[in-house]
């Protein structure tokens, strides 16, 4: 019988900061890209916020657009210890850069089809008008978070203690 | 009470096919007619807003308006410099009544946002900017409903269904803060 595989939150949270981190680089990424086109510096957050206050979230203030950073951030991290749990055989960040951005279109269809049209139609609506780009913000994302993997979680991973080195345990006590 | 996305349909008729005497880039050219005025309204009470409104969420909500023209012009823009439309039609709203009534209704709260608007300060303001908002884009939804109902099968089409969820969510923005400003003065 196979023995049971042991729960470790190493790669959890390895992953799950990879994914914070890619989550912040792609957040900032449609910030300028929305500021830059005129559509307003805070609008991409505030779209997030519309979760919660529909299109109220727009006229919500600094507020409403931090719930909004929150909410992606968690998203992001939490897609990101989901992508963690899903590759254990992932070493390289080479390899994990086209991982990341398999995965990542996973998220995006997840988000465009099922997650936005029924918790955030205020998102749905507008991501309708640059379905391009928000595609792309999500390759962003999966690019960043498959090449951070790899290195966060050997970061967090355990280390054997340094009196009992590994392969040099004691067979029997 | 707000209304919803059907509520708002409702009002826009039943199946009424374009006058046989009208073409279909002549209706395209009228569709863009109403929507150009609907951006005008929300361009004029928006910059206003920015200047004189009380309430800080009204003041938002005008940039709002001015920064969601930057999201819906190039798609209604584009269609007609795609299909080499004219900016303009030769008469507003010319041989479809239906659509007529409504670029009219919309025409009255333009006029409206260049007289009454800048004369008024403070709560008044609000009040006026909000029913003229809330006024202007349920008459617009309503309009690009029945439009997209007479020419399903039109290149036109895509463009209504990108440019109504906007303006239903400023429609929404309006009637809520409205409603919330009334709530807030029957309190006192």
């Amino acid at each position: 019988m196979a023995a049971p595989r042991c729960f470790s939150p190493a790669p959890i949270l390895g992953g799950a900061l990879a994914g914070l981190f890619a989550g912040i680089l792609m957040g900032l990424s449609w910030t300028v890209y929305s500021g830059f086109s005129g559509l307003g510096w805070s609008t991409p957050m505030q779209m997030v916020a519309g979760t919660f206050y529909g299109p109220l979230a727009f006229v919500g203030g600094a507020g409403v657009t931090a719930v909004g950073v929150v909410t992606f951030l968690f998203f992001a991290a939490v897609y990101g210890a989901l992508f963690a749990e899903l590759t254990p055989w992932m070493r390289s960040s080479s390899m994990g850069f086209w991982v990341g951005i398999a995965y990542s279109i996973a998220v995006w269809a997840f988000m465009r089809y099922v997650i936005a049209p029924v918790f955030n139609s205020t998102l749905a609506a507008r991501v309708a008008v640059v379905p391009l780009w928000w595609y792309f913000l999500h390759w962003i994302y999966g690019a960043f978070l498959g090449m951070f993997t790899p290195w966060l979680r050997e970061v967090f991973a355990e280390k054997p203690a340094p009196s009992e080195p590994a392969g040099e345990r004691p067979l029997a006590a | 009470m707000l209304l919803c996305g059907t509520d708002l349909l409702a009002g826009a008729g039943g199946m009424v096919q374009p006058p046989p005497s009208v073409s279909r880039a002549a209706f395209e050219v009228q569709v863009l007619a109403t929507i150009r005025e609907l951006d005008s309204v929300e361009g004029i009470a928006g910059a206003l807003a920015i200047d004189n409104a009380n309430d800080v969420r009204v003041r938002e909500f005008g940039r709002r308006l001015l920064l969601d023209r930057s999201a819906i012009g190039p798609l209604w823009m584009g269609f007609g410099a795609a299909h080499r439309l004219p900016e303009a039609p030769a008469t507003p709203g010319a041989a479809i009544p239906e659509l007529r009534r409504y670029q009219d209704r919309i025409a009255e709260a333009r006029v409206a946002a260049l007289t009454t608007l800048p004369t008024l300060k403070g709560g008044s303001f609000d009040r006026e900017f909000l029913r003229l908002v809330e006024s202007a884009d349920k008459t617009g939804l309503a309009a690009l409903a029945w439009a997209r109902r007479q020419l399903p099968d039109s290149d036109l089409t895509p463009v209504i269904d990108d440019v109504i969820p906007f303006y239903r969510q400023h429609y929404t923005i309006a009637a809520r803060l409205a409603l919330e400003q009334a709530m807030r003065q029957g309190g006192r």
